[in-house]
């Protein structure tokens, strides 16, 4: 389980978080939704180790990770999908995708699953396409795909929706919804509550670094 | 073909097929310079094979520059720590000692000082490096005159440098062609493993790379030592080149002549580079016979118009709306 505790998080005067409690648990997705500034993205920066809290703590199966660096909680099983995607872009799609499995499987089985993933996510037809040449859409599947190589237990979607057509909107619910059945815990940050309506289990309101259950 | 038994293509046969056309190259490319090379030494013309040995060298310093540009995505314009510090550890080395054995000594030390000083700097972000490297490497270069050595109760080095033993120019140009054709046969492999795909993650975005746990203070180590030792080699065989040492090794013509030698080379064609050096060295050697320091009028022409550059400002224009 993924928790957070009495976290807090401040910007010079400006408090973005306020005492913020939230339990994830593994199979279990969970949508927060609040206006720009509401502090969605800090909050799924502290869990994922970009940002540290003002106070409070963050646990992963009871273990302190508060100050522990992103790197170390990717390999805990913590993976965080940017907003704005930032895919690795001199390298090939199959090779994003590769380099992170390579962290958790050897050569030849993290290839195996680099392709798995390519088709799972409907990127085999660019896998030998540069990064940096996809489209926006292409590029957000790819994002959340590479998040997925890690083999998390949890998964942090920061807006993935955010800049997309309705069609390419479509494409990434659909992939939401398979990947519900992989028995990992996904938060999922939006603007507006409709958009996450069908695709979670729990949904959440943030307003003013308060974060309410609806 | 019967098109039921053929081989459906699949994104892993497309990146195996890829890099096997990769390897094909890289070998016809090995051969070609082992042969080119050879040639040259067969042909026994003195000033061909110094310019050469010259051109060498320098390519080495180019291929250790690029390992880091290529690996770590950062621009350095101060390999001529490495370099020049190797150089003035050798003759020192050499002149205190008088044992030929020293000279591994001071090219590993002074590679090894130069990674960690490198490693240290690579925590500022990308742009800031550009600057610092260049500021550091410039600041040894003003440092270099203070370097006094008392032999005999003789004072020696400051402008002038060191002096030391002579070797033979073929023995230097076995050793440096040995040594370019090793390090392009290093690098090259390395960058075909899938071992290069990590360190090629950190260069592309090292936030992406950290949310993917790689770790990339480990990785900046790597890069650091990886491409320092080499340009620490470089920097000892120049000063066995020429038996001399001066404060021009460290100079800001070395600094950026391997961002010169790169600029009309393709993306990570290390081959490219390799050819980008030898045409700088030989037609520098040329225009200096018409007019002493006039190659530099080359260097600033290839950066006003390299595509690199252009690239850059164009990009600039972009990011400005101008």
């Amino acid at each position: 389980m993924l928790k957070l505790r009495d976290v807090s998080k401040k910007f010079n005067s400006l408090m973005v978080l306020k005492k913020i409690n939230l339990d994830i648990r593994t199979g279990e997705t969970i949508g927060i939704y609040g206006p720009n500034g509401s502090g969605k993205s800090t909050l799924l920066k502290i869990l994922s180790g970009f940002t540290k809290p003002s106070c409070g703590k963050v646990f992963i199966n009871d273990r302190d990770i508060t100050e522990m660096p992103a790197e170390k909680r990717a390999e805990l099983g913590i993976a965080y999908a940017f907003q704005i995607p930032r895919p690795f872009e001199r390298l090939t799609v199959f090779e994003n995708i590769y380099t992170t499995s390579l962290l958790r499987s050897d050569p030849e089985e993290a290839a195996i699953k680099t392709e798995e993933l390519l088709y799972q996510f409907e990127l085999s037809d660019v896998s030998d396409s540069i990064a940096a040449n996809l489209s926006q859409g292409e590029m957000k599947l790819l994002e959340i795909c590479r998040s997925v190589a890690t083999q998390p237990d949890f998964l942090l979607l920061d807006e993935p929706f955010a800049a997309l057509d309705k069609e390419n909107a479509r494409v990434i619910r659909r992939k939401i919804r398979m990947l519900r059945s992989m028995d990992m815990g996904i938060v999922i940050t939006a603007h507006r509550s409709r958009i996450l309506e069908g695709l979670v289990d729990r949904i959440m309101k943030i307003e003013y670094g308060i974060l309410n259950r609806e | 073909m019967n098109p039921e038994v053929e081989e459906k293509i699949t994104p892993l046969r497309i990146y195996r097929k890829t890099i096997s056309s990769k390897k094909r190259k890289f070998a016809f490319e090995l051969l070609s310079l082992i042969v080119i090379l050879s040639a040259i030494i067969l042909t026994g013309n003195f000033f061909l094979i110094w310019l050469t040995s010259l051109a060498l060298i320098y390519s080495s310093l180019t291929l250790s520059w690029a390992f880091m540009e290529d690996m770590g995505g950062r621009t350095s314009l101060g390999h001529t720590i490495p370099f020049g510090l190797s150089a003035y550890l050798s003759a020192i080395l050499l002149i205190l000692t008088k044992r030929p054995e020293s000279v591994l000594f001071s090219w590993i030390a002074a590679g090894m000082v130069s990674a960690i000083i490198f490693y240290i700097l690579s925590r500022i972000d990308r742009v800031g490096f550009v600057f610092i490297t260049f500021i550091v490497g410039a600041s040894a270069w003003l440092i270099s005159p203070l370097i006094l050595l008392k032999v005999n109760g003789e004072l020696i080095g400051g402008e002038e440098g060191f002096s030391i033993f002579t070797i033979s120019l073929e023995r230097i140009y076995i050793i440096s062609s040995t040594f370019m054709i090793l390090l392009f046969a290093f690098f090259s492999l390395f960058s075909l493993n899938y071992r290069s795909l990590v360190f090629k993650a950190m260069r592309d975005d090292e936030k992406a790379a950290r949310a993917s746990g790689i770790k990339i203070d480990r990785l900046k180590l790597y890069i650091s030592i990886i491409s320092c030792i080499p340009a620490s080699i470089s920097g000892g065989l120049y000063a066995l080149l020429f038996s001399h040492v001066s404060p021009d090794s460290f100079s800001i013509h070395i600094a950026i002549f391997p961002f010169i030698a790169s600029v009309f080379s393709r993306d990570e064609s290390l081959s490219g580079r390799i050819v980008g050096s030898f045409i700088l060295v030989f037609i520098s050697n040329y225009m200096n016979s018409l007019l002493p320091e006039s190659y530099l009028l080359l260097y600033a022409a290839i950066l006003i118009l390299s595509p690199r550059i252009v690239r850059m400002r164009f990009f600039r224009m972009e990011i400005l709306g101008g």
